[in-house]
């Protein structure tokens, strides 16, 4: 983003504010750059990607001092790992401090004309700003059910800094940062990260700025230390846990009324922000895009652990292979084709999509799909290493003179299941076997198809 | 959409708390907001400083109105942030006090600078009036 985008930005924000209101706000016309550190972001930037949606499980973040020790554990790890990455690849935006100078460049640091403060950007940026964050930290520690946590400072039993980032207070804690003017133990004043005032505003252009100046900045200057500057707040950690809560307040305010809104113009709907993802791209998202944190970004803020399933997620499927169909029950995965799903394995959401499937219909059954004729013997059902899914048929009456109609496709999670695929030299095929049939020689039956394909979850 | 109701001389010092003689605001009290507009604020951009802001009736004790803070630059920035406007929301419980006829005229406004807790004595700053808001 340039000046000039800057200007239209606060501009539209003072228009949506109204011009009596527009004097209350701070100026940001006067902000000069007057601070040095170089905290551009590293690499090429100029061909942006644009975001796309993000199916991952929707899960919670919870607050900081309700973590659990393994929780803990985790976090500490995640921020251990993009320390260390700062210095194994110091070129790597997702290490610690390219992750801090985001921050630094994007509120007038090294002489950059960004500010994301103190106008209509300060939510969105900073709630897009988290999001690619906590998914890099997931991304380190090979979880992306992880999510940071948030400080509730608000809650009159969590006014001291979440132990997490105190203790052990020094260098070898990875969420520690020196100096803190806010020591171990140090409780805010009773006047600081008081949201009830910003909570009363009853639209978007009052409510921002209320919360930003206070409790936001308020509870930046009280941790003080880097906290306390914007060229250097990001280092501090718990920086991340504080935005967390302020992102927290917007949500709660947009659930406490279904006229508090954000807004809803074109020009902020479209605004982009940029950042490196957990796969080192340039990413660009919209502020469309992250009203809905919930929908789109895939967490929820809650008091305890909390997981959705997915299944409204729509994602993009993306055809890898089509795997050889030598006659209808005969399949072949060609060495081509295992060479496609190799680097899949592990990494990826995968699917399995059967083309024209024959299904019996002689009757109503359900019945369990293997790709293994040993395994469809036992038919041990979900256990068994080629195990793909359940297959009901459903004739349309009882003596069967209405036959159901065969399906177009059917798609099967291949998760935990694509190694095991991959492996197959030789031709298959794919078996179905009545649910109900236990043991050891049950009935095994071919299911002819037209055509096999592997399909990839777009990336997010 | 918001009203000045009342305009006050500041009584500027170098540094350290500063005080202003305002009358009560009596026409915000049935208003859903009262803000305290603090006019040509000027504060150092090496400095964090958070500046609440107090009403201290003729007599009786003061009553905290709300706060307003604000980021320093970087430590090693120099020069001034120079504000036109900047604003403190008055707390519900300062809009009680109020209603509860708890103040009487005039009112002093006490401005004092921290950093966390941390009263700043030393800080050079400036402010040139304040005036309420109401709407």
């Amino acid at each position: 983003m340039d000046r000039t985008d800057k200007e239209e930005s606060r501009r539209h924000f003072l228009k949506a504010i109204g011009a009596d209101a527009a004097a209350l706000l701070l100026p940001v016309a006067l902000v000069r750059p007057a601070f040095g550190q170089v905290c551009a972001p590293p690499g090429n930037t100029s061909n942006p990607t644009p975001w796309v949606r993000d199916c991952r499980s929707i899960q919670a973040r919870r607050p900081a001092s309700t973590l659990t020790g393994s929780e803990i554990t985790k976090l500490k790890a995640a921020y251990k790992a993009m320390r260390d990455l700062a210095t194994s690849d110091p070129a790597d935006p997702r290490g610690f401090l390219h992750q801090t100078h985001i921050h630094c460049h994007n509120c007038g640091g090294g002489g950059s004309t960004i500010q994301v403060h103190f106008g209509d950007r300060f939510l969105p940026w900073h709630r897009a700003y988290l999001y690619f964050h906590e998914k890099i930290l997931g991304t380190l520690i090979g979880d992306m059910n992880f999510r940071l946590p948030y400080w509730d400072w608000e809650n009159p039993a969590h006014r001291t800094m979440p132990s997490a980032y105190t203790s052990p207070n020094n260098s070898t804690n990875p969420l520690f940062n020196s100096p803190r003017s806010m020591g171990p133990g140090d409780t805010l004043d009773p006047t600081d990260g008081q949201p009830a005032t910003a909570l009363s505003e009853t639209n978007f252009a009052d409510f921002s700025p209320e919360l930003e100046g206070s409790p936001h900045g308020s509870i930046h200057n009280a941790v003080g230390g880097d906290m306390s500057f914007f060229d250097t707040a990001a280092k501090d950690p718990i920086f991340y846990a504080h935005h967390a809560n302020v992102d927290k307040l917007w949500s709660d305010w947009t659930k406490a009324d279904a006229s508090h809104t954000a807004p809803t113009t074109a020009a902020w709907l479209n605004q982009t922000q940029g950042f490196f993802d957990e796969n080192k791209k340039w990413r660009t998202i919209r502020n469309a895009d992250v009203v809905d944190h919930e929908a789109k970004l895939r967490y929820i803020y809650a008091g305890r652990t909390w997981e959705y399933i997915t299944w409204l997620c729509l994602r993009d499927w993306v055809l890898v292979d089509r795997l050889q169909v030598l006659d209808a029950s005969r399949i072949q995965l060609t060495q081509a084709g295992r060479q496609k799903l190799l680097p899949m394995i592990g990494k990826s959401e995968t699917r399995l999509r059967l083309i024209s499937p024959q299904l019996p219909q002689n009757r109503s059954a359900s019945y369990f799909l293997y790709y293994d004729e040993r395994d469809a013997k036992a038919n041990r059902g979900p256990e068994s290493p080629s195990y793909l899914g359940l297959v009901s048929v459903v004739l349309m009456s009882k003596d069967g003179s209405q036959k159901m109609g065969q399906p177009r496709k059917l798609d099967f999670d291949l998760k935990g299941k694509l190694k095991g695929l991959a492996d197959r030299s030789a031709e298959f095929s794919f078996f179905l076997v009545e649910k109900t049939q236990k043991g050891p020689n049950a009935a095994v039956s071919k299911l002819p198809v037209r055509g096999v394909e592997i399909l990839r979850g777009q990336e997010a | 959409m918001f009203g000045a109701v009342h305009i006050f001389a500041a009584l500027l010092l170098l540094s350290g708390e500063r005080t202003f003689q305002v009358q009560v605001p009596r026409a915000c009290e049935s208003r859903s907001s009262l803000r305290l507009l603090l006019k040509d604020l000027e504060l150092p951009r090496n400095r964090a400083v958070t500046i609440r802001a107090y009403a201290k009736p003729a007599q009786g004790d003061e009553s905290f109105i709300g706060l307003l803070a604000v980021m320093g630059d970087s430590a090693t920035a120099t020069g001034n942030r120079k504000m036109p406007e900047a604003r403190i929301t008055a707390t519900p419980a300062f809009r009680r006090w109020l209603e509860d006829g708890s103040a009487s005229a005039p009112l002093s406004i006490i401005l004092r600078p921290f950093a966390g807790k941390t009263a700043l004595k030393d800080l050079e700053w400036s402010v040139g009036a304040v005036e309420w808001v109401c709407r």
